[in-house]
């Protein structure tokens, strides 16, 4: 026992690496910083001096940015857009964040019950999930938004469900990479049993992966998110994330480009230096896919 | 090769089956009455009880999904609440719509990915390789539908070179020519994305069988660098191309939803948001299915496609 436990991998690097990949690869902090930026931004939005992101000035309308004291000028209805973008960014980061939380956790179970138990239960959860990639990612999407009816938290839920079958594919396809290796085998001929095999060797390898899967993945489900609100399927009124504020302004696009302008700027830069950091993070912890 | 055929279409026809349960079950994964939801609070008791009668709710389930099948094998997908017309006519009239905005949005893609993959991977280093792999990062994180009221502004309000809405000119319309002209500016929406991922791939492919012993051999025997980079570097990274192909024509499927939405461009994407908006049901499960169909099959042809192309796997 003792010895197999002392030949297997630690999951994590010393922290020396980390300040190495830092200062090798200065767009990653770019990207680290417009994240903390956006995340600081959200966080503080009630003790911000914003204006009330829902008060309307009827008398300046469609304003252009620096107009009437307003930095980013106003909406349709007179509404600050800065304010409002930074609430809504409160919005599209939280609801991103649940969508992910929620699918790479049952993702995760789904793939770990499939890649331990194999046999019939895995065949079966296999085909499920065969079943669920049989539908593109959108449509799948969209079909549950459907049967769920349209709203912020629905399309939540129908983005997590439509991206569970990402990760417990690659979850179950890692536990059966870890089942296979040396350090597990030895563990279990020694006579450990399977909660603490998974306690000891599973769990803690699966981090690195689940991590880079995550990353990856999040700033698509924030576009998604963000589409399904545009479409008008997600956040209503007088709710808005940054989707909405996108979809609202597009009648107005000939008076005002800004009001849409604005939004999918901060949609591109957050999804961008997420898209960012996911590459540096997959280079960071999985070295085989490096450059690719 | 026979065996491969027969047992791909098995497989095939048993997931059809299972997306048409699944399109089949999504009336009856509604929290609450569907009828009551698609007529809305003030409907009265007979109307709804007509409806659930026409839906064939009142029935046991496997009886509804049989029928439901024997049904859609003829042709009929049942009638929209909304439009009061055959979904089958609605869908297949708009399908078409779709199939030509998808056609085009590849062909831009994989002309547009593959020369800049090439390029790049031939100039590896070069400022032109740089350039285009932050610019590929830059388009996975562009969100499509905010890239299509970019154009629209740009070469539809303020150029004037393109129409932005639509499929055809209210006035003279129809025509060839005026069809691409509307064409134009969906297609590159559409295919912005896919451009970059095919550019990275086909870079990364090429990048790879360049290290390859036959392309040191087809240099070391003197064959001029353009023989060597089409014929024995390009040609080996098609293998790559055909999977990028199903992969990403499910894409541009789905993505048309968004596209199609900004463009007002009259296909199966525009018909699901407006159908969940207004919670036709039969509507929506129509363009699910035939979407979900489509990529399916697309899925077979490049899986076939891809054996066919690659001797290893042909011949093994």
């Amino acid at each position: 026992m003792e010895v197999a436990e002392r030949i297997g991998p630690r999951a994590g690097r010393p922290s020396g690496a980390w300040r190495k990949w830092l200062r090798r690869d200065p767009v990653a902090v770019g990207a680290i910083a417009v994240l903390v930026g956006i995340m600081a931004a959200a966080a503080s939005a009630p003790v911000l001096p914003l204006a009330n992101p829902d008060t309307p000035h009827f008398g300046e309308r469609l304003l252009a940015p620096f107009a009437g004291g307003f930095v980013l000028g106003t909406d349709q209805l007179g509404r600050d857009v800065l304010s409002r973008l930074v609430w809504g960014a409160r919005v599209s980061l939280v609801v991103g964040a649940a969508a992910s939380l929620i699918a790479s956790t049952c993702g995760s179970m789904a793939g770990m019950i499939a890649g331990l138990a194999g046999g019939k239960l895995d065949n079966v959860l296999m085909r499920l999930i065969d079943l669920m990639l049989s539908f593109p990612y959108v449509i799948l999407t969209i079909a549950l938004v459907a049967v769920l009816g349209p709203g912020l938290f629905n399309a939540m839920i129908a983005i997590a469900v439509a991206n569970v079958s990402y990760f417990a594919r690659n979850i179950r396809g890692n536990v059966l990479t870890l089942l296979g290796q040396g350090y597990v085998e030895a563990s279990r001929a020694v006579g450990a049993r399977t909660g603490r095999l998974l306690l000891r060797h599973i769990l803690p390898n699966l981090v690195p992966p689940l991590l880079v899967l995550v990353s990856m993945n999040i700033g698509w489900m924030i576009t998604e998110t963000a589409g399904l609100s545009f479409l008008g399927l997600g956040a209503q009124p007088p709710q808005a994330d940054w989707g909405s504020m996108l979809g609202d302004g597009r009648q107005f696009v000939t008076v005002d480009p800004y009001v849409t302008l604005i939004p999918g700027v901060a949609i591109l830069l957050l999804v961008l230096a997420l898209n960012i950091l996911g590459d540096a993070l997959r280079d960071l912890l999985d070295p085989r896919l490096r450059g690719r | 090769m026979i065996a491969f055929l027969v047992r791909r279409m098995l497989a095939m026809l048993l997931t059809l089956v299972g997306v048409s349960i699944v399109v089949f079950g999504m009336l009856h994964a509604v929290p609450g009455d569907p009828a009551q939801i698609m007529l809305g609070p003030e409907a009265d008791a007979h109307a709804l009880q007509a409806l659930r009668h026409e839906l064939g709710l009142d029935q046991p389930v496997y009886v509804q999904y049989v029928r439901w099948l024997r049904n859609l094998l003829r042709g009929d997908l049942g009638t929209s609440i909304v439009l009061r017309r055959s979904v089958f006519g609605e869908v297949m009239q708009r399908y078409d719509h779709t199939l030509l905005l998808a056609l085009a949005a590849i062909v831009v893609s994989f002309a547009g990915g593959i020369t800049i993959g090439v390029v790049s991977a031939i100039r590896r280093g070069s400022l032109f390789d740089r350039t285009a792999i932050l610019l590929a990062t830059g388009g996975l994180s562009l969100p499509s539908f905010w890239f299509a009221l970019v154009l629209i502004v740009v070469f539809s309000l303020k150029l004037r070179w393109l129409p932005g809405t639509g499929m055809a000119s209210a006035v003279n319309g129809g025509g060839v020519v005026d069809t691409v002209r509307h064409l134009v500016l969906p297609a590159v929406a559409l295919a912005v994305i896919p451009l970059a991922v095919i550019a990275r791939y086909t870079r990364s492919a090429m990048l790879e069988v360049s290290n390859q012993d036959y392309v040191r051999t087809a240099r070391a025997k003197g064959l001029p660098e353009r023989v060597v980079t089409v014929h024995h570097a390009f040609k080996n990274t098609l293998v790559v191309l055909i999977t990028m192909l199903g992969l990403q024509t499910g894409f541009l499927l789905a993505g048309a939803v968004y596209i199609e939405n900004v463009f007002s461009w009259p296909g199966i994407g525009q018909m699901l948001v407006n159908g969940i908006l207004t919670r036709d049901f039969p509507l929506v499960q129509g363009g699910v299915l035939i979407v979900a169909t489509t990529y399916v099959v697309i899925n077979v042809i490049t899986d076939i496609a891809y054996v066919y192309f690659d001797p290893r796997v042909r011949l093994s």
